[in-house]
């Protein structure tokens, strides 16, 4: 974001702690996205807990938490946000998604390699020859530290070959 | 005497030649860790699991327990070189550590970090030594409701010392316990917040919790806001400190030992406190405090030696009541569960071998760490000219890989991903993390203990009040929340009066 986008963010949300509003935001969301998921849950009574008992409790503490800091976001007043930058996140998490994927298919060494090349999309000031290099000698690194070295039970090879 | 039987058997596990290995493996790899900025002990130590579940316990324990408290060693080298903290905990050493560097003194000032810490380390294993009998024969008498009041104590401890606001530390614990609900429920077996995922019903386990809280969010950061690192250019000529430094650090060593063996046996607390605490109280106490941050010895003797106590005695909780005191021992404790070892006072008795092998390693691994850390240091300084734009790479693949290695589940990598996300969130709008990873891992205990207390006293939840170790738990919760949270209150107040 650049730091015109900062200024107009924070104009618009005069007067509001974009930082409490967010972090209350999050805890309604995800004390809501508990709740909704333990209704079918036995509550039970205090001497006899039922599994939904303890999620449901938290949620709720959490729901209150949640109020509390957009109560406190409105008290404090307009405060700078930090940016989101996309592309560091784009590319760290895709090379989490495809090791995740190459492992099933390619195995460690092929994986590793992608998942390298990938993650060099994050930083700006890469260098593709250094990033292309980095790929094979941590590919090769890993192989012979967990395959070879560790004998950990992973697919070394790619299922086609 | 006990005491020598303990050391003395200890000592046979210890010195074991393969212990010896894995204790100086853990030494390196904590040093490495400690001295690059970017990857910390809770993230290493999750990431290295995995390899230890080939390893005996001991030695996968001994391993583990290196790395965290070597890193604590090579974060000063970072902070006295670069300016930089290696390791959050000694972001205090920057302080004067770094303007000694300056000054052309960065020999005296690693020299009397890594002696200091020895010391602290030294005098901290051997209180855990004593502390430990006692305390776990104590434990030992523990029933459910003093469990679930000390841990809720852990977790008040946390709350209360993170820094920022209380209400975001209260809501991570709350996100912690939560997390830790997902999975089967232990007594019905009823399947709770799985969303119908036959991969959540073993609940989630905490090695792609802690390393997408911790580490991918910390490459993201370094990658957003690139740190210009500029190691001092002096070069270091001699590592020996002068008569004048020894006489002005060896009481700032001993003070910021007994600090940090103090602040570090409560549960909740960190190496940070203990340094930060340290630092102050040496300042306060100086005859000459305007010497502070203008490259006073004292100032970085101190807080490394509180540091590193700190790192030692925060084993006494876990070791003896099974109640791991920071995100860091959440790990360990988490790597001892998977050994098939349950952390708690019976450890002592049961396994006696590991127990005291692990402490008397401890000795021995910081003998080591001062040799790592001081002949060795043109090593580290080297290993901090590599550039960032490479070091991410090698610790996002280390990431990737440690945490399938885990299960060998594709599934985690994607729990790695939304738990990243969820941690450059938090981190952006300034939650710490510290007190959700310890909730996470406390969370079921805490459950199991509080629905166990509930059938013994047949429902009656005055049960935590009549017993007296679980009432003077409860009442160490308010009394410390309170004295956090009404002088915010009161200077909130204050503000807005005075609008």
């Amino acid at each position: 974001m650049t730091q015109a986008s900062e200024t107009r963010l924070s104009a618009r949300w005069r007067g509001i702690s974009g930082n409490d509003l967010a972090a209350g935001l999050l805890c309604l969301a995800i004390a809501a996205i508990a709740l909704f998921n333990v209704t079918n849950l036995r509550f039970g009574t205090v001497m006899r807990m039922g599994p939904g008992f303890t999620p449901t409790v938290l949620s709720w503490l959490l729901a209150g938490f949640g109020v509390a800091l957009i109560g406190v976001a409105v008290a404090r007043g307009s405060e700078q946000m930090e940016a989101w930058k996309i592309r560091p996140m784009l590319a760290i998490g895709a090379a989490i998604l495809l090791f995740s994927i190459g492992m099933q298919q390619l195995g460690l060494f092929a994986t590793t390699v992608v998942t390298t090349l990938v993650g060099g999309l994050a930083a700006t000031d890469s260098r593709w020859h250094e990033v292309v290099i980095m790929a094979l000698v941590l590919g090769a690194a890993c192989h012979l530290l967990f395959i070879v070295g560790l004998g950990m039970p992973l697919r070394a090879m790619p299922v086609f070959l | 005497m006990e005491f020598f039987d303990h050391l003395a058997l200890g000592a046979e596990v210890a010195l074991q030649p393969h212990n010896l290995f894995f204790c100086l493996i853990g030494a390196l790899v904590g040093t490495l860790i400690g001295v690059l900025p970017g990857i910390g002990p809770v993230a290493t130590l999750s990431i290295l699991l995995p390899l230890t579940f080939h390893l005996e316990p001991t030695s996968a324990l001994i391993m583990l327990a290196g790395i965290y408290y070597g890193a604590q060693y090579g974060g000063s080298t970072t902070a006295i070189l670069v300016n930089l903290p290696g390791e959050a905990s000694s972001v205090i050493t920057c302080i004067d550590g770094y303007e000694m560097a300056k000054q052309g003194r960065a020999g005296a000032a690693l020299a009397i970090a890594a002696l200091g810490s020895l010391f602290a380390g030294i005098v901290a294993t051997i209180l855990l030594m004593l502390f430990a009998p006692p305390l776990a024969s104590i434990a030992l008498q523990f029933g459910p409701a003093e469990y679930f009041s000390l841990m809720l104590l852990g977790l008040a401890t946390a709350i209360v010392l993170s820094q920022g606001s209380l209400l975001r530390a209260f809501a991570m614990v709350l996100m912690g316990l939560l997390l830790g609900t997902i999975g089967t429920d232990a007594t019905t077996g009823a399947q709770r917040l799985t969303f119908g995922m036959i991969e959540l019903s073993d609940g989630i386990d905490f090695v792609p919790v802690a390393v997408g809280l911790f580490a991918i969010p910390e490459i993201i950061r370094n990658l957003e806001f690139p740190e210009a690192r500029s190691v001092v250019n002096t070069k270091i000529t001699s590592i020996l400190p002068t008569r004048e430094d020894l006489a002005r650090s060896w009481k700032a060593v001993l003070r910021g030992t007994g600090i940090g063996s103090l602040l570090g046996i409560l549960p909740g607390s960190g190496a940070l406190i203990s340094s930060f605490a340290a630092y102050v109280a040496e300042k306060r106490f100086s005859k000459t405090p305007d010497r502070f941050g203008k490259g006073a010895i004292e100032g970085v003797a101190a807080p490394e030696a509180a540091n590193n106590a700190s790192a030692q005695m925060s084993f006494v909780p876990l070791l003896t009541l099974g109640i791991p005191g920071s995100a860091t021992l959440a790990v360990m404790a988490g790597a001892m569960t998977m050994q098939g070892i349950r952390p708690g006072p019976e450890v002592m008795t049961t396994r006696p071998d590991l127990f005291w092998g692990l402490i008397v390693s401890m000795f021995v691994g910081n003998l080591m760490l001062v040799i790592i850390n001081l002949p060795l240091i043109g090593i580290w300084v080297s290993m901090l000219k590599v550039p960032y734009r490479l070091l991410y790479l090698v610790i996002l693949v280390m990431c990737c890989v440690g945490v399938f290695t885990v299960n060998s589940s594709p599934f985690d990598l994607v729990l790695l991903c939304i738990f990243s996300l969820l941690g450059i969130g938090l981190r952006k709008w300034k939650f710490e993390m510290a007190p959700l990873i310890l909730a996470f891992i406390l969370g079921p205990l805490i459950e199991e203990h509080l629905r166990r207390a509930m059938l013994i006293s047949n429902g009656d939840p005055s049960v935590f009040v009549t017993r007296p170790i679980s009432l003077v738990f409860l009442v160490l919760i308010v009394a410390l929340i309170g004295a956090v949270a009404l002088p915010q209150i009161r200077k909130r107040r204050d503000e807005a009066v005075a609008e």
